[in-house]
């Protein structure tokens, strides 16, 4: 892998329900992201994955311990609006962050907030919804559009700004299948084609099965990481992370201890269906 | 029957250049204690259609039946109906609105009438069939919980008004994987030992292919397909044409089938598609 | 789906006549200058003539007139009751009609007729602008004239950003609180029955949570909108720069000479 984009280092955070007690969201944690890299991140819910999330683009800034990107430290005041152009956000509701009355102008904001020239902005614009497919909806109000729509707008909101990282944070959780379909594909064709390093954050683990690695978090704390194929080998107690098997990694692990002698990384259904043929 | 159907329609804003033909024609029942799946896109009309069990929308041709009668007809009061088929929305935790959780689980029942220790009571068969200690939760505020407690306070508040269906639109979207199975055992439960009638709206393939007894597809407000998962299922092309998936141990199993293996394409949990693989390996060997 | 998402505030009708491709600060300066002649006028001659400039400009637009007569039920009633408070309680002059103490009189049926009249050619010249208008490009040319108010500190483009974000969270709230309702509904509220003070009480069930559902959203959207490094109005560009073109100056210079003529003639 290629050198790290965005690391953390001994990273922790707290944050306080109600102004009394403080909960330890992150405990130490130190990760590095490597360029090109897709990486998800999984865990069960107040697990910190959001809260880590927003730490990537100094929307939150450590308790303790530093964060990088590209070099640039996010604690310091002056690389902030730098920081939040090369990495990216996207959230989980897609109604919550869209924020003009065309989708054309949507994909405009970040980019009128950076100051950049008309001309310039409209050939990024162009470009961004033509990369997510969306070119021929331009002049369209975005509540008139489906959820998986939504959600690409929203990436390209985040690609006209030409950022190095895009953090997805949930961002199928609300869509049906096909929406679902439509951003994965978006999501992959980013990081194979153009080579965008994706974090993409997760519920369902049939997602993660593309990813170059799994990060597994649990009570602010990296659990266990590895590829797809370790984490899904049956040998990880995922169900005591809160977490689930993919249905074909899971029928894997049954027919080995079956007897049967199905070799490891076994992830797709393509995989299984050769095997056994 | 229980809810019945008959070529339901409905249009969104008739006669406006906005007209949306949401529901066509639908023909389709329940039975008591069946566990029903519907599944659909976004827009294929399932949740306009439910929203007619309870006589949220009223159709605009055809008409529903419950228990034989015409809900629209002036026999059925509708609140007494809304109690009965109960409905729990997507997100339902965005309705909460009590300053507490007693108050808030208390609402449906109270609209019914119910007072002093009977409602007490329904408050804290709600809260402990959702896996909530009446004690611990009763008087704190609803929006002090967690995302997957409120959920779970929500549900309690339908589950006390004691309906005899729970139409559930969405219940786990959002939740986490162990949130998921703690709800849908909450909901089996409810189902096998209540007599509950369930009918899951859902967008999760894997889920209720293994939950349901019998579903019903929709695409573009039209009723494509019913049966049991097995039978939905084996048509893989209607699914797929509908925007969904087949869940992916179906879809090796008719993988399978096809590669002239004999073996089942009708289960969907990873232990008998293993037990039946297994079989079908040992078969090949002697 | 809910049938309400597409129903928007404003009722925006795209189209291509001479007034939808005015610059919407032309169109803006040329409506205030018209509302001032308005209030100007002091004669039924004068809002005769500019009633008829109205109608010119309504019928060059293309505007269906159904579609814009359902614009202005809203102001039906204001305009209803501007006109009875007048005829009942503007005394003086010759007295028209008596039961017991009311009495309608000369004078209130004249500034009755008066004031009605000025509401309603107010209305529809306001209207016929912002149906003309885009949402956005509204929000552009209120930004605009609010520019010179800066050394008040009247923030320009911050109240422009509130209305385009206004404009783009109506139908969105309203799909909620139709959800919401619905829900609550489920559960045997009843929003229908009742005196007012029952109803009013029986609403909260349904405001409490679009309250809350809109801080969440108002929420969310902060933050989407920080991580997409809005910093308010200093050095922003727009991707669409507006270009004033002679139609616009001639536009303005037209609003200008109808408005002086009318005022002149009409004083």
């Amino acid at each position: 892998m290629n050198s790290p984009i965005i690391e953390t280092i001994q990273l922790s955070y707290d944050y306080s329900l109600d102004g009394e007690k403080e909960i330890r969201a992150l405990d130490n944690l130190s990760l590095k992201i490597c360029e090109g890299e897709y990486l998800c991140l999984i865990g069960p819910n107040g697990s910190g994955k959001s809260t880590l999330a927003r730490h990537l683009n100094a929307l939150l800034l450590p308790a303790a311990g530093d964060v990088y990107v590209d070099g640039l430290l996010t604690a310091l005041e002056e690389n902030r609006w730098e920081i939040r152009r090369r990495v990216g956000l996207v959230f989980q509701n897609p109604d919550n962050q869209i924020v003009a009355t065309t989708v054309e102008e949507d994909v405009a904001f970040g980019l009128e907030n950076l100051g950049i020239a008309p001309p310039i902005i409209l050939q990024r614009v162009a470009e961004a919804l033509e990369l997510v497919g969306l070119k021929s909806l331009a002049q369209h109000a975005p509540h008139l559009l489906s959820g998986g729509q939504k959600q690409r707008l929203a990436i390209a909101g985040v690609l006209a700004m030409r950022p190095r990282c895009l953090v997805l944070d949930e961002p199928t959780a609300m869509l049906d299948p096909r929406g679902r379909r439509e951003v994965l594909a978006t999501i992959r064709m980013l990081n194979r084609q153009e080579r965008v390093t994706v974090v993409h954050i997760t519920h369902f683990m049939e997602e993660t099965l593309e990813a170059d690695r799994i990060i597994v978090l649990d009570r602010g704390r990296i659990a266990c990481s590895g590829s797809p194929a370790e984490i899904f080998s049956g040998k990880l107690d995922l169900e005591a992370l809160g977490m689930d098997m993919p249905p074909i990694p899971a029928l894997a692990m049954a027919l080995r201890e079956g007897g049967l002698a199905v070799p490891q990384g076994i992830l797709h259904v393509d995989q299984l269906v050769e095997f056994l043929c | 029957m229980l809810i019945e159907t008959r070529d339901l329609s409905f249009t969104y804003m008739p006669g406006t250049p906005f007209q949306v033909e949401a529901l066509q024609s639908v023909n389709m029942t329940v039975a008591r204690g069946e566990f029903i799946g519907i599944i659909g896109e976004t827009g294929s009309g399932k949740s306009t259609l439910v929203q007619h069990f309870n006589g949220l929308l009223k159709p605009t041709g055809g008409e529903i039946r419950v228990e034989g009668k015409n809900i629209w007809a002036g026999e059925i009061n509708l609140r007494t109906l809304r109690s009965r088929i109960a409905m729990l929305f997507q997100f339902p935790e965005h309705q909460l609105f009590e300053e507490t959780v007693f108050n808030d689980v208390s609402f449906g029942p109270r609209n019914l009438g119910l007072s002093g220790s009977e409602l007490t009571e329904r408050v804290r068969f709600g809260l402990e069939s959702m896996g909530l200690d009446f004690d611990t939760y009763r008087d704190r505020s609803p929006f002090q919980l967690s995302g997957g407690e409120k959920r779970r306070v929500a549900m309690a508040g339908i589950l006390a008004m004691r309906p005899q269906v729970v139409v559930l639109d969405e219940p786990t979207a959002g939740m986490d994987p162990a949130g998921r199975r703690q709800f849908l055992e909450q909901v089996k439960r409810l189902h096998r030992e209540e007599g509950l009638t369930v009918i899951l709206v859902t967008h999760n393939m894997e889920e209720i292919a293994l939950l349901a007894e019998k579903l019903f597809v929709f695409n573009r407000g039209k009723l494509v397909l019913q049966g049991s998962p097995a039978e939905v299922f084996k048509s893989a092309a209607v699914i797929r044409d509908t925007g969904l998936e087949i869940p992916a141990l179906s879809e090796l199993l008719q993988r399978l089938s096809e590669q002239g293996k004999k073996v089942r394409t009708d289960l969907f949990s990873v232990e008998e598609a293993a037990a039946e693989i297994l079989q079908l390996v040992r078969e090949d060997r002697s | 789906m809910s049938g309400m998402r597409s129903i928007t505030l404003g009722h925006y009708l795209p189209g291509n006549s001479l007034l939808h491709r005015l610059d919407p600060r032309a169109k803006l300066v040329g409506l205030l200058i018209l509302i001032a002649a308005l209030f100007l006028i002091r004669t039924f001659s004068g809002f005769f003539y500019f009633g008829l400039f109205f109608l010119i400009a309504f019928i060059s637009s293309r505007l269906p007139w159904r579609y814009f007569l359902r614009g202005l039920k809203p102001v039906l009633y204001i305009v209803i009751f501007t006109l009875i408070l007048h005829f009942l309680f503007t005394k003086g002059g010759r007295v028209f009609w008596r039961f017991g103490v009311l009495t309608i009189e000369e004078n209130g049926v004249y500034l009755g007729s008066f004031m009605t009249l000025r509401l309603i050619l107010l209305v529809v010249t306001t209207l016929l602008v912002t149906l003309t208008t885009s949402p956005i490009a509204f929000a552009d040319g209120i930004e605009f004239l609010l520019r010179p108010l800066r050394i008040f500190r009247v923030p320009g483009h911050e109240i422009a950003m509130m209305m385009t974000i206004a404009l783009r969270f109506i139908p969105t709230l309203m799909e909620e609180s139709d959800k919401i309702r619905k829900a609550q509904m489920a559960r045997g509220a009843d929003f229908e029955s009742g005196n007012i003070f029952r109803r009013a009480r029986n609403l909260v069930p349904l405001l409490v949570p679009l309250f809350v559902s809109a801080f969440r959203r108002a929420d969310d959207l902060a933050v989407a909108m920080e991580s997409r490094c809005y910093r308010g109005g200093e050095n922003r560009t727009k991707m669409r720069q507006r270009q004033i073109t002679g139609l616009d100056y001639l536009g303005v210079f037209t609003a200008c000479g109808i408005a002086l003529a009318i005022v002149l003639t009409g004083v």
